[in-house]
């Protein structure tokens, strides 16, 4: 369908808002809806929709004004209180990843046992780890892995509070 | 206090804070709930229409009107506020559209249907809602915000992220198909119909 703007859609709205379309209307607009294939289209469908509409509106039961911003409110706030507390989250996160692995390290250097068990598991995988309490300044380098741990924790802590 | 001198208990303070505070949105409470009154019926109805689902209308509802609260715009006018308003309602009945491809075929406004003068209108609606299923959300939208809610084309376009210019000749398209559908007892219209 090939769009054309009529001149006298302007019309036609009047009347079918003012109701005077059909009836009341003036005999020049009747004749030139019967005529115009856009202006019947119009007038065909806004009777239709108007109808529709009018019912819908007339059944519709909307909550309180003060209830709708009482939700809002109420939602913003958890909003508000989870985006605060997610920074904690993640440096709670961080540093207890850091603690479990200090503490595995600290226990390895203490526990004859585990150091046996670790050596096996080591012998059984094949794996050429060196013994740190053998090893020329092998305690320097797990404490340097330590800080390390408590740097990455502290870099972790300022990138997420500057987001 | 830069951000970075923030310490857990400040952090602990704000969280405490926003759960007890009012939240600042960019509308007071009384201008929001004067606008409220005026447009709400209108939204409903429109969200209504549109998805066809009386409780998906009501969530939809709480949703837009939240959304609008929380938007960081400044909007002027009492009809950009409308536009933007109804543009989000749009938006969230076009997201639920296609999360739902089946439209329910409730019957809005129809409740009470006791004489044969109301039968025949709910007759005359029920091929309406036929019709309408039958035509894009957009054409929907279109033909409910222009007819339905009786917005000006200005803010139709605004509404539907289109141009003011292109309103007309989309809604003609959408009226004529329309027009063929409930003349045609909602069989598919034959030609040129499509945007």
């Amino acid at each position: 369908v090939t769009f054309a703007d009529c001149p006298r859609e302007r019309d036609l709205i009047d009347a079918l808002t003012t109701g005077q379309w059909p009836d009341r209307c003036d005999d020049d607009i009747r004749a030139h809806v019967a005529s115009c294939a856009g202006c019947a289209d119009l007038a065909a469908v806004h009777a239709s929709l108007a109808g529709a509409w009018d019912g819908t509106r007339a059944a519709a039961e909307v909550p309180a004004s003060g209830m709708v911003w009482w939700r809002a409110q109420m939602r913003a706030r958890r909003e508000a209180a989870a985006a605060a507390a997610r920074p904690i989250a993640v440096i709670q996160g961080v540093a207890g990843l850091a603690g479990l692995a200090l503490a595995l390290v600290c226990l390895v250097a203490v526990s004859p046992w585990l150091a046996s068990v670790l050596a096996s598991s080591r012998d059984f995988l094949a794996l050429d780890v060196p013994d740190l309490r053998t090893m020329q300044g092998g305690w320097l380098l797990a404490g340097g892995a330590a800080t390390l741990l408590l740097i990455a924790s502290l870099a972790v802590y300022v990138v997420v509070t500057e987001d | 206090m830069a951000i970075r001198d923030v310490t857990l208990t400040d952090l602990d303070t704000l969280a405490t804070d926003a759960d007890a505070a009012d939240v600042a949105f960019e509308m007071d409470e009384e201008t929001f709930r004067a606008f409220y009154e005026r447009t709400a019926r209108s939204v409903w109805s429109y969200l209504a229409r549109l998805s066809g689902d009386r409780q998906a209308a009501d969530d939809l509802l709480q949703e837009t009107y939240y959304r609008f609260l929380r938007a960081r715009v400044r909007l002027e006018s009492e009809a950009h506020r409308r536009a933007y308003l109804f543009r989000i309602a749009t938006n969230l009945a076009r997201d639920r559209h296609r999360r739902a491809v089946v439209l329910p075929t409730i019957q809005l406004g129809d409740r009470d249907v006791a004489s044969d003068r109301e039968s025949a209108t709910a007759d005359g609606r029920a091929d309406l809602d036929r019709a309408m299923r039958k035509l894009r959300p957009r054409e929907r939208a279109l033909l409910w915000l222009a007819y339905g809610v009786g917005q000006p084309h200005t803010e139709i376009a605004d509404a539907l992220g289109v141009t003011t210019g292109s309103v007309k000749p989309l809604l003609f398209r959408a009226r004529h198909k329309l027009a063929e559908l409930l003349r045609s007892g909602s069989r598919a219209p034959s030609r040129g119909t499509r945007p």
